[in-house]
């Protein structure tokens, strides 16, 4: 279905306003109006006016779809509208180079030393407010290695069948033991695992509404993944966001045959090990610990249910509560200074709630959401499967 | 994996059949291609409108109209299901009843209708006759006009007068998600603006926008501080009473254990013979199949999408349940009543009245044989057949 077919399925009920996390700021329109009302008007060439600067500030996070009746993809609808916007952005450079984590990850994690250091120095802080409205406090630190070079050191497992690992840039460059668990879990498993030379999966330049750029980046990874595909490898994301662009995205900015055949083949990680989860059971030893499990937006968008809660379960002795809600991040959203107060909004409730069950550890699968609940929380947290393969590995008390 | 019970749609019916299955111990997942009908309804549950008194009213359907959902359950039953929800929402969403009787609640178009179970902030509407009523409404708001209701209340003997506050808030568009989430932080406002004036009446109307989040505190808050009852009037769609209510709901199923799959619709099912195996869900990728041992088919009429009128014919798309579509029983609108039949354990019957599938039980809107718009039993037809779904799935298909 094309956008505009799909302009008709909206009824203009507003039920994705009050999915929609964002609604309480003032100057935020909301999905609706920022959706299908504005691209009505863009369409027909009229002044679609005050509420176009707005778009910038939707999150991505996919809510206003889920609840909405009557199959809209709205967020597509926004996207488009980010995209006739784009060039009157304020921040354009910025935004276009905050869009290519993947770059940025390569220069972090060729010289993690400098660039860490430079942020994590009063100076370097300052001069990345100023020069780039960033807000430093809150970026991560790059790790000393990329996984993609961690990984092919990894002695490759006497396996039964063989996955495609599709990192993504936050294990590959930020936090490379979530790709480390993934493998060393699948070894346990017997299953053989590739990961290919990586590259962003382009949805951070999709979201600031370079849409052109993102479209190349989309057609790269698709032609890297197509001769696995031809081999009937499966393809495994432990990133949501990843996996709901392989999963969905690809398929509906491009509209191939190639793009169709990738969408069938994905999987989130937690989705597909759940299948294994009475071997896995079998390894795992208790953890007395107290943990808050985070599902992420892009985890709800792909409809799998809560795959992770479901392995972290298996765990014997870990005390388990579940929380929903977006925290606001949204990959280098929460980073923007002028985005600075939305996002904090957004995720207050969300921490509030964290910090009430007052847990050791909290856990969740997406690299953003890390970073920011690490950051407004104070707690340490840690993706689902390195929580299961600690685990198993040793059965002393979590973080490590 | 494989559930007890694999609940197909989250309107009312579904979430009460699966927070029922869910309190039995079964294991429930509940499947959901998106938001119910709940938020364009009131937020107060009807069960029967009308002069007369709505218990002898399902009385008298339960006799006079075989294929009527209440006669398919039973008084005793619908009486058990309005308790057992009750209970489940006390702490969260509270209804109150009114001894048995309807309380004519006021509408945002100056009307008044019959309703049964009412949250807290349209219950003080039981003693609204003959009151000094203060109607207020929000300059920035305009789907609710102040004068309009003040005048329907005059008419209903109230001295009702109406004012119209300006609350400095001039969001585009600005509707009633947008008062309430903005009324969530700033209710006290409406403390400082009204004190005055509330001295001079005997009670106050709102538009039902006061808090999404802390709309109970919110509610007893301004009581406490105005020294007088207030009501809520429910708006046009978006209705803020009843998304507390789907809210509150859906939170005690996921605190329940529940697994919760929104924003794909079921797409096809996995049958032998006349028992349901599995059911698809429209995922991202690749469709996700879930087994179970029992379906709850909770998908709505024609608004909530179980339903699918097309020119040539009136489906039922998960199952092929065939859809009765009455013809022109002196009826205004015969599509009104359209939906599935069913025998009184919920069972789809096909059209000699022979039972489709045994473990699929089904509730709410999709049945046939009632007019929600007319007679005022959408909400009590919801909990009831949701609730025996949940007793009938929790039996099997024996
Ligand atoms: C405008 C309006 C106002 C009303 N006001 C009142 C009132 O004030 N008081 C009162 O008592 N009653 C009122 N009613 C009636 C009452 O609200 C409904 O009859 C009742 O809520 C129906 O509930 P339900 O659970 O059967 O269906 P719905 O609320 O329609 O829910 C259906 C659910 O099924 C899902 N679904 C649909 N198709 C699929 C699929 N293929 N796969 C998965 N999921 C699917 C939908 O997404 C939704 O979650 C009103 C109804 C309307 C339309
Ligand atoms: S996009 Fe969907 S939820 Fe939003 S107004 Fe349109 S139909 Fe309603
Ligand atoms: S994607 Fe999220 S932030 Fe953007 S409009 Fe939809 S609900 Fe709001």
């Amino acid at each position: 279905m094309n956008s505009t077919t799909e302009l008709d399925h909206c009824l203009k009920c507003s039920i994705c306003q009050s999915a929609c996390p964002v609604i309480t700021s003032a100057s935020f329109p909301g999905p609706k109006l920022l959706g299908s009302d504005a691209l009505r008007l863009l369409k027909a060439g009229a002044d679609a006016g005050a509420v176009l600067p707005a778009v910038e500030a939707c999150l991505n996070c996919k809510r206003c779809e889920l609840a909405c009746p009557h199959g809209v993809r709205i967020t597509r609808l926004i996207s488009d509208v980010k995209e006739r916007t784009v060039t009157a952005k304020k921040h354009y450079w910025r935004d276009l180079l905050l869009s290519y984590p993947g770059f940025l990850g390569k220069v972090g994690t060729i010289v993690p030393g400098l660039v860490n250091f430079f942020l994590s120095n009063k100076i370097g802080r300052k001069l990345a407010k100023k020069v780039m409205s960033l807000d430093a406090d809150a970026v991560s630190n790059y790790a000393s290695r990329p996984l993609s070079r961690v990984t092919s050191s990894l002695q490759a497992a006497e396996t039964n069948r063989k996955v495609v690992y599709f990192a993504g840039c936050y294990a590959n460059y930020i936090e490379p033991e979530i790709g480390k668990s993934l493998v060393e879990l699948l070894g346990l498993l017997k299953i053989g695992v590739v990961v290919p030379t990586e590259h962003c999966c382009g949805m951070p330049l999709l979201a600031n509404g370079f849409k052109a750029q993102a479209k190349k980046a989309f057609q790269k990874n698709l032609k890297a993944l197509l001769p696995y595909l031809q081999e009937g490898c499966d393809i495994l994301c432990t990133c949501p966001t990843c996996a709901l662009a392989l999963k969905q995205v690809y398929l509906e900015e491009l509209g191939t045959d190639e793009a169709e055949v990738l969408s069938k083949f994905v999987y989130d990680a937690s989705e597909y090990l759940v299948n294994y989860s009475d071997q896995l059971a079998g390894l795992i030893k208790p953890v007395k610990l107290h943990m808050v499990y985070h599902q992420p937006c892009h985890t709800l968008a792909q409809g799998v249910g809560q795959p992770s809660l479901t392995l972290l379960k298996l765990i014997p002795e870990l005390k388990l509560q579940a929380v929903d809600g977006c925290c606001g991040q949204s990959g280098t959203y929460g980073f923007k200074q002028e985005k600075k107060k939305i996002s904090e909004a957004v995720g207050k409730a969300l921490f509030k709630e964290i910090e009430q069950c007052a847990p050791d550890l909290v856990s969740t699968d997406c690299g953003a959401c890390t970073m920011r609940i690490k950051h407004d929380c104070h707690l340490d947290v840690k993706h689902p499967l390195s929580v299961l393969l600690q685990s198993i590995k040793t059965d002393d008390s979590l973080p490590d | 994996m494989k559930y007890d019970v694999v609940v197909i749609g989250a309107g009312l019916a579904g979430m009460t059949a699966a927070l029922k299955s869910l309190i039995e111990g079964r294991r429930v997942v509940v499947i959901a291609a998106g938001e119910n009908t709940l938020y364009y309804a009131s937020g107060s549950l009807d069960l029967y409108g009308g002069k007369e008194n709505p218990w002898a009213a399902v009385k008298r359907l339960e006799s006079e109209r075989p294929d009527h959902p209440y006669a398919l359950i039973g008084t005793a039953l619908i009486e058990e299901s309005f308790r057992f929800l009750m209970g489940e929402l006390e702490t969260v969403c509270p209804y109150q009843e009114n001894s048995g009787e309807n309380v004519w609640v006021p509408t945002s178009l100056g009307g008044f209708r019959p309703s049964y179970l009412l949250p807290n902030g349209q219950f003080p509407a039981v003693s609204l006759k003959k009151k000094k009523v203060l109607v207020v409404g929000f300059s920035s708001y305009r789907d609710f006009n102040s004068r309009l209701v003040a005048s329907g209340m005059v008419s209903r003997g109230c001295e009702a007068r109406a004012i119209d506050l300006d609350l400095h808030y001039d969001k585009i568009n600005c509707n009633s998600i947008d008062l309430a989430y903005y009324f969530d932080d700033h209710w006290p406002d409406l403390i400082k603006s009204l004190q005055e004036t509330a001295k001079d009446v005997d009670c106050l109307a709102f538009p039902a926008v006061l808090g999404l989040n802390n709309f109970l505190d919110i509610h007893q808050n301004l009581q406490d501080a105005l020294g007088r009852p207030v009501i809520e009037i429910p708006t046009l769609p978006p209705s803020v009473p009843g998304i507390r209510l789907s809210r509150a709901m859906l939170a005690r199923i996921q605190q329940q254990g529940a697994e919760v799959i929104k924003g794909f619709p079921v797409i096809s099912t996995r049958v032998s013979d006349d028992i349901c195996l599995g059911v698809y869900i429209d995922t991202p990728g690749h469709p996700r199949y879930v087994e179970g041992d029992s379906f709850i088919l909770a998908t709505g009429g024609i608004l909530g999408g179980g339903i699918v009128v097309s020119e040539k014919s009136v489906d039922e798309k998960v199952f092929g349940v065939p859809v009765e579509v009455p013809v022109n029983e002196n009826q205004e609108y015969p599509y009104a009543r359209c939906g599935l039949k069913a025998n009184k354990r919920l069972q789809p019957l096909d059209k000699d009245r022979k039972v489709l599938y045994r473990n699929v039980f089904c509730a709410g809107r999709i049945l046939g044989g009632y007019d929600p718009d007319l007679e005022h039993d959408g909400a009590g037809a919801a909990i009831a057949t949701g609730y025996k779904a949940a007793l009938e799935a929790g039996r099997g298909d024996s």
